[in-house]
Parts: C-alpha cells; sequence; structure tokens
C-alpha cells in the first residue's frame, strides 16, 4: 500500500511538474511576496517606498502598533485574499482540474485498474495526489512571504504559517467538488467550469450570508449607541427642560431608533436563517476568516484608517453629520470584526461532511462503474 | 496441466441490452501461449477488461490463478498490456516501468533492476531517458510490453500486443512471447492477427459474437480437415476438371475446389487422393505438384465466422471494439 501510494504521489508530482502553470503560479507567488513585503520600509517618521521620498505619518513609525497592523493587513486583504485564495487558486485549479479525467481516460485507467489496489483507495489516492499542487505552493508561497516579514522587520507572525493548511484545505474542498465532476464526466472543460460556476455560487451564498450577518451586528450596534444617546438625553430631562435643539436631536434618534430596529428585526432571522442554508456546503471564506482573526488583521476601515481620516468632510455625504458618519464606520468596523468569529470547528467538520458526500458519491460512482 | 485461467459462463451485458459476452467457457494451461481471436467487436476485449477486474461481468465463475475472477490480490501476479494504452506522455519509458511495477507492489530495488533488464530485453535501452510523448507507435508497444512484465508475472494478458509494430518489431515480439514461455510464463494474447497468433500459440480460442465457436491447439482443430492440393498443369479448364473430380470422387460438402492451378481435394483419405491423380493423369494433365496441407487457422476463423446463424443478434458493438464507457 506504501509503495502504491508512493508511486501515486510521485506521479501525480510529475505530472503537475511538467505543467507551465506551475512554474508560473510559484514566479507570480515568489513576485508579489517580495512586491509586498520587500519594496519598503518603516522610519521613525513614517513608510519608504523603495526609493521613494519617504512618507510622514506617524501612525506607520517604526516601532508603532499601526506598522504591524499595516504588515498583517497586506498579508491578509492582498497576499491571501486576493492572490493566495483567489488568484493561485484559480490558476492551481486550471492545472489540476485534467487529473482526474486524463487518469479515468480511455486506455489509462484499464491500467490503472488492472493493479491490485482497490478502487476506492486508488480513487483516493489520486484524490489526494492532485492536492499536492496547492500545498507545494503554499509552503512556499506563505513560507517566502513568513520569511520576508521576519527578516526585514522582525515581525514574525507564526499565525501566518496556518495559511497553509487552511487554504489547502480550502483547495481541497473545491476539489472534491472537482473529482465528482471529473468522474462523472471524464472531461476536464467539464470539471474546470463545473468547479468554479459551483466555487461562484458557493462565493454568493457566503456573501449573503455575510451581509445579512454584517448587517444585523451594523444594526445591533447602531441600535445600542442610539439607546444610549437616547437615555442620556432623557436622563438630562429629569433633571431640566431640554432646549429645541436637544429636543430636536432626541426626537431624531428616537426616529433612528425605530429605524434600526425595523432593520435589525428583518435582517436578523436572515441572517440565521442564511447560516442555516450555508451550513450544507462547503465554507470557502471562512478559513481565510479564521486566518485573518489569528493574524490580527485589520478590518478595511482600520487598514485605511491608517493613511486617511475617512470620517472627515472629504468622504462624508453631505447629509450625513460627523457623529452619525462616525457611528456608522464604527459599527462597520464591528460587524466586520464580529463576521470573522466564527466557530471553526463548525465550520470545518460541515464543510468535511458536505464533501464526504461528494467524494463519496464519486467514489461510489468510479466503483461501480465499467472501463 | 494445471489450469491457469478456469472461467465458466461468463456473460456481459452493458446497460441492460447489449449482450457482449453470452457465456464464455474457457481454460489456459499453465505455461503455454494460449490465443484469443475473433472479429472486431466478438467480445475479446470485454473479457480480457473482466479477467483484469476493469468490467464486472454479469454473471461469472470460475478462476483465475486459482482465485475467483475479480480477486484484486490476485492481480500482483497478472502483467497487462490493454488495447490502446496511453501511458502518461510526461514520463520517460523508465519511469513508466518503475511507475507501474510501484503500483504492482514491487519494491524499488527490485523496480529498478527489472526496469533495466526489460528495456535492454524490449531494445528500447537507448530512449529510457527519453519521455514517452516523443515514442513511436511501436516504441510505445514495446515499453507497454516491458510494462506487463515488471511485476515477473505468472500470467500475462496482451491485448493486441503487436498492434502498430513494424514487421521486424512483431518479430521481435513473438520472440519475447516464446522466451517468456521458456521461462514457465502462461501467456494470454488476444488479437486478430491470425498469423501472429499461428506462429506462437499452442492454443487458440476462437469467439464470435460474444461465444467461444471453438477451442483448443491448431492440430487439434484442424484434426480431420487435412487436404490434398494437386498443382497441374496444361489444364483447359480447371473448373470443369475440378466438378469431374467431385462427381467421381463423391465428397460431401466442401466439394472439391479449384484455384490458380490448384485442385483442392478437402479429405484426409489418401485413397482419394490417389483416385484423383489417376484420372487426372488419364486426363493427360501434367502434375506438379501434390502435397498434404491443413487448413490454416485464417480457414478455420473465416469458417466459424461465416458459419454464424443467420438473423442472431449481434453480441457486441458494430463498428467499435471493447465496451462503452
Amino acid at each position: 500500500m506504501m509503495t502504491q501510494t508512493y508511486a501515486i504521489f510521485l506521479d501525480t508530482f510529475r505530472y503537475l511538474r511538467s505543467r507551465y502553470l506551475f512554474w508560473i503560479v510559484l514566479g507570480i507567488s515568489a513576485i508579489a511576496a517580495v512586491a509586498l513585503f520587500a519594496t519598503y520600509s518603516f522610519t521613525p517618521d513614517g513608510l519608504k517606498i523603495l526609493w521613494f521620498k519617504p512618507i510622514d505619518n506617524p501612525q506607520l513609525a517604526q516601532g508603532t502598533a499601526g506598522r504591524d497592523m499595516f504588515i498583517s493587513g497586506l498579508f491578509n486583504g492582498f497576499y491571501v485574499k486576493f492572490w493566495l485564495g483567489w488568484g493561485a487558486m484559480i490558476l492551481a485549479l486550471i492545472s489540476t482540474a485534467s487529473l482526474l479525467p486524463d487518469f479515468l481516460s480511455d486506455g489509462a485507467i484499464d491500467l490503472s485498474l488492472s493493479k491490485p489496489i482497490s478502487r476506492w483507495k486508488l480513487l483516493l489516492l489520486k484524490f489526494l495526489s492532485g492536492m499536492l499542487f496547492v500545498l507545494i505552493q503554499l509552503v512556499l508561497a506563505v513560507g517566502l512571504a513568513y520569511l520576508i516579514i521576519g527578516i526585514r522587520f522582525d515581525l514574525w507572525i507564526h499565525a501566518a504559517l496556518l495559511g497553509i493548511p487552511l487554504l489547502t484545505l480550502q483547495f481541497f474542498y473545491l476539489y472534491s467538488i472537482a473529482a465528482l465532476i471529473s468522474v462523472f464526466t471524464r472531461s476536464t472543460i467539464a470539471t474546470l467550469l463545473g468547479t468554479l460556476i459551483a466555487w461562484l455560487i458557493i462565493f454568493l451564498a457566503q456573501f449573503v450570508s455575510n451581509s445579512f450577518i454584517k448587517q444585523a451586528y451594523s444594526t445591533q450596534e447602531l441600535l445600542q449607541r442610539t439607546e444610549q444617546r437616547i437615555v442620556r438625553y432623557e436622563e438630562i430631562s429629569t433633571e431640566r427642560e431640554l432646549s429645541s435643539r436637544e429636543q430636536s436631536r432626541l426626537n431624531s434618534y428616537i426616529e433612528d431608533r425605530e429605524s434600526h430596529q425595523s432593520i435589525y428585526n428583518f435582517v436578523e432571522p436572515w441572517a440565521k436563517r442564511s447560516q442555516s442554508i450555508i451550513l450544507f456546503v462547503p465554507k470557502t471564506g471562512d478559513l481565510q476568516k479564521y486566518l485573518a482573526t489569528k493574524i490580527k488583521a485589520p478590518v478595511s476601515n482600520e487598514f485605511f484608517g491608517l493613511f486617511m481620516d475617512i470620517s472627515n468632510e472629504e468622504f462624508r455625504p453631505a447629509n450625513m453629520d460627523k457623529e452619525t458618519m462616525q457611528d456608522a464606520l464604527e459599527a462597520e468596523s464591528v460587524a466586520d470584526r464580529a463576521v470573522r468569529q466564527i466557530s471553526l470547528k463548525k465550520s470545518i467538520l460541515s464543510s468535511l461532511l458536505a464533501c464526504a458526500v461528494l467524494l463519496g458519491i464519486a467514489t461510489r460512482r468510479f466503483t461501480k462503474r465499467d472501463y | 496441466m494445471t489450469a491457469v485461467i478456469d472461467i465458466k459462463g461468463v456473460e456481459k451485458t452493458f446497460k441492460r441490452r447489449i449482450k457482449a459476452l453470452r457465456g464464455v467457457d474457457m481454460a489456459v494451461g499453465e505455461g503455454e501461449i494460449f490465443g484469443l481471436l475473433g472479429p472486431n467487436g466478438a467480445g475479446k476485449s470485454t473479457l480480457v477488461k473482466i479477467m483484469m477486474t476493469v468490467i464486472s461481468p454479469s454473471k461469472c465463475s470460475g478462476t483465475v490463478l486459482g482465485q475467483k475472477v475479480g480477486d484484486k490480490a490476485t492481480l500482483r501476479q497478472i502483467g497487462y498490456l490493454p488495447e490502446h494504452h496511453r501511458f502518461p506522455p510526461y514520463l520517460t519509458g523508465r519511469q513508466v516501468l518503475e511507475h507501474f511495477g510501484a503500483m504492482s507492489g514491487n519494491a524499488r530495488k527490485q523496480r529498478k533492476a527489472k526496469a533495466s533488464e526489460l528495456l535492454e530485453l524490449v531494445g528500447m535501452e537507448s530512449w529510457h531517458k527519453d519521455k514517452l510523448g516523443s515514442y513511436s507507435k511501436g516504441m510505445r508497444q514495446r515499453v507497454g510490453l516491458a510494462q506487463a512484465l515488471m511485476n515477473d508475472p505468472k500470467l500475462v494478458v496482451l491485448d493486441e500486443p503487436t498492434d502498430g509494430v513494424d514487421p521486424l518489431g512483431r518479430r521481435d515480439i513473438r520472440n519475447i512471447l516464446t522466451h517468456l514461455k521458456d521461462e514457465g510464463h502462461t501467456i494470454f494474447l488476444n488479437s486478430h492477427l491470425l498469423s501472429e497468433l499461428e506462429m506462437v500459440c499452442d492454443r487458440v480460442a476462437i469467439m464470435v459474437k460474444g461465444m467461444i465457436r471453438q477451442q483448443g491447439t491448431i492440430n487439434d482443430l484442424t484434426d480431420g480437415l487435412e487436404r490434398y492440393e494437386i498443382e497441374i498443369q496444361n489444364a483447359k479448364s480447371i473448373d470443369t476438371i475440378s466438378n469431374q473430380l467431385g462427381s467421381l470422387l463423391n465428397l460431401d460438402s466442401p466439394s472439391v475446389t479449384s484455384q490458380s492451378n490448384t485442385i483442392t481435394i478437402p479429405s484426409p483419405d489418401v485413397q482419394q487422393a490417389q483416385l484423383a491423380i489417376d484420372f487426372l493423369r488419364k486426363q493427360d494433365i501434367a502434375i506438379v505438384e501434390i502435397r498434404q496441407s491443413r487448413p490454416s487457422l485464417e480457414d478455420l476463423f473465416v469458417k466459424a465466422v461465416e458459419s454464424e446463424p443467420e438473423g442472431h443478434t449481434p453480441g457486441a458493438f458494430s463498428g467499435s471494439k471493447g465496451a462503452p464507457s
């Protein structure tokens, strides 16, 4: 069994190595890591990019918490989210989409099936060997970023290494779908398109669910803040009569409370329903959320807040005062952080259950089929 | 002789309506080269795939190497070269051998040594570092044959091994088969190249429309079918002479036939040949040569195929070989 496992993994490694995309993805990962983490440095007054004039920004100055937030924000928001989680993942799917269809094609499968190994083991080993592509890429890409950040900035984000198993698991979810389509169609195009479409559907389902959750948390936060202000004004009103401006303000808060309450009452049940629905699909996004939490990556408002005051008049809508804008931004940050708070165990177990069903169907089909 | 393959009543129906095999009984003895022949779509590859567990039979009893058909562990002792095989083009010849050797469960050291030995045997040692994508069909076939021998199998199953191989290559493969037989391997050969089979096989089976029509040694199959061929000269009308001879000898079907300058007396009886000679001499016809011969495998094959009853539902797939996928 060990000899056969070794043979299957070695064969897949050679297969992947023979594909140009393997090297292209590796090259882009290296370029991205260097571009994101090796092209700037921090000075006592701010940031210096390559040979350009230093940018004064006390929030990003050497030794500040802002600097660490900036680096982990780049790692999470750009390197993991956009490149490793999307770009590299799509290229990995393109590279490995033909692995199982080729293995199952006429003339190739006969030989494998005629060897002393059971069909289910054969399929599962071939499937797992397909994970090699992403595993190798991630070890090198995440490892490189980890080393560059550590050596250049003396900032060793050990949790970043969690990106290797977590993103490999993300690919596992997608590759389970690919395996099912491969076994039924034996077509590379169908496998690739089917997997990408399934991924898009999963993404949209998660996006909708996240939007409801975010809206629910954000509205809840606004509701609490409005409630506190109303209580404050009501306390003042017990001591003295409110001025007309204060009364108008209180009335406005009471209106806001009703509005927030109404939104919350609508959104909250949908947030729960959507969570129940996505419980039955492989949740690719949850893994990135967990990673973001572990590396203490800033939420978007916090990250952009390092460079600009996003509550000032330049960005504020005309009909919104500074306090309301500040509330909205803070509520959004609270909601962003809340969305990241997932139960990893529940997410992984339910996702793996969904994958087990997909792989179970694929294995059953493979073991029963004549080739 | 111990039976290496002893299968009975093998049936296979695809998609509940296409009967590819209709109760095949077959026995292959240890150490022999056994040839399975039949026209395209006869079900030969389906039968081979059932033995190799690539296809599951609808019905089957019997054994391969003493174990029930479909037993995975038995495959460790079987080497297989499928028809229309497709080896990974990104592997070199040596890597193909080592990969499939490992898939058969061979240890690393054993694989390395065996691969070198087999590459030499099939004449591919000079190309062992080249990728299969650059190989010709014949070269791939040689590597395929070597691959089937990587686990030092007791039984070697070869499906159309000379497909795409030039005459010299075919001769080499025949020599290898003979060499393997001498080493004690049992070889099951599936081919529609009758001359190939005739040259190397100890026993053959003829399969037509999913059934074995004849089975045995070529001598067994041609026993009683010996004939005399008389080559003549200066005959005005050979067809007339042949008809006259037919009446004289009073033979049952098949009757006396003629082709070019040769008259064939379809009887092993030497007296009949004597009568024919006397008749020809009386007619003042010069006899150039008289020889006793047996029907060729091709004759047996054609006879078996043509004797299929009219209106019989085809057992396999018209216009295609092997199983649908």
